[in-house]
């Protein structure tokens, strides 16, 4: 099916885009690169939004709601400064997931975060690009200035997080607690592991 | 690093129109808590107020168009004007709020009519449509002084909304 606006833009419009895109540090990894998000990646966010996948996200998404979040996303690289990065392999375009540092609404500090999509899974590659974004979110936020906000049942991303040199602070999850997310761990990040 | 994108500002005889900011947004989102957003999907509480916030402004990185903030000679913001697209748009649609007291003085016009030329200039985009509820005489009026004519058959997100149609004027 075509669908008219998926595409990128053309002509000057063109020239505005990529000017925000330029905003958005490129960083490559051995395997990967994390760009700036484009339009053309939506289809592909809204099939992991949109599906258990983002259960301990707050998931599923309606398609709305996971056109909103992928806004959000790029409208923070704009407004606040830092915000998401497409994740693909060096060589194909395609994304593999999406790496995050931003606050979200609500959310009382700046996070790290990371979804991939299902055929991505298992290869170490969400491992591979908060890896490299940690020195960007140091810079940025300072050591211990920032956390991943993950899920008690989460236990994937929980091990990811302590394999990046992250503990839990349970400080910060009891302020969570009492802002209503019982069920949530808060990892705090305080540098680059060895 | 710097941040240093380039979407445009427009002036017109009374108003410049430029890029939200996050200072923008206890404003807006006071807009959109108001009855005065019934018009665009409100009233709504802060979380939807983000999504829409960031909506206007990320339109800017996928597309080259979005939403520009409406402000006076003083530098006081009076509304918003914007063009839509994307999935929750049935196609690109130019849309328009005035803050409450900035009514009457025909702002909602001069700024739309600004966007409205600027993106016929630099986007591929023929046509524009504004959606707009049947009740809200004002914005009614906005979109006839425009010069948009009534598509009866275009699609519209709500169906109580009149669909009226901008189109490239030839120079």
């Amino acid at each position: 099916m075509t669908v008219a606006w998926l595409h990128t833009p053309s002509g000057p419009a063109a020239a505005i885009a990529a000017t925000v895109a330029a905003c958005v540090p490129v960083i490559r990894t051995d395997r990967l690169t994390l760009r700036a998000p484009k339009i053309t990646d939506y289809p592909a966010y809204r099939d992991v939004f949109t599906t258990d996948r983002t259960q301990y996200m707050g998931g599923p998404f309606t398609p709305d709601d996971a056109f909103a979040d992928f806004c959000q996303g790029i409208a923070g690289w704009m407004l606040r400064g830092a915000g998401m990065w497409t994740l693909t392999l060096q060589h194909d375009d395609a994304p593999l997931g999406w790496v995050y540092l931003w606050q979200e609404m609500g959310d009382p500090e700046p996070e790290l975060g990371w979804v991939l999509t299902e055929a991505a899974e298992g290869q170490g590659y969400a491992a591979e690009a908060a890896r490299a974004v940690l020195p960007h979110a140091l810079r940025l936020y300072g050591a211990g200035g920032f956390v991943s906000y993950i899920d008690a049942a989460n236990s994937r991303s929980a091990r990811l997080a302590a394999a990046l040199g992250a503990t839990r602070d349970p400080r910060a999850e009891a302020g969570m607690a009492a802002l209503g997310e019982a069920d949530l761990h808060v990892y705090r990040h305080t540098g680059v592991p060895a | 690093m710097t941040f240093q994108f380039q979407v445009p500002t427009l002036r017109t005889h009374r108003l410049t129109l430029r890029m939200p900011r996050i200072s923008d947004f206890p404003a807006y989102t006071a807009f959109l808590a108001s009855d005065r957003s019934a018009g665009v999907g409100g009233p709504m509480g802060l979380d939807k107020a983000w999504a829409y916030f960031c909506h206007d402004t990320a339109l800017w990185a996928l597309f080259g168009h979005g939403a520009l903030m409406i402000e006076d000679s003083t530098g006081v913001a009076l509304g918003q004007v914007g063009v839509n697209a994307g999935p929750l748009f049935p196609e690109p649609e130019l849309g328009w709020f005035l803050y409450a007291g900035h009514e009457h003085h025909g702002f909602a016009t001069e700024a739309a009519a600004s966007l409205r030329d600027w993106t016929f200039a630099n986007t591929a985009l023929p046509t524009l449509v504004s959606y707009v509820d049947r009740n809200n005489m004002p914005s009614t009026r906005v979109a006839e002084r425009l010069g948009a004519a009534l598509d009866p058959t275009a699609p519209r997100p709500d169906p109580g909304d009149l669909v009226y149609r901008h189109t490239k004027v030839q120079p």
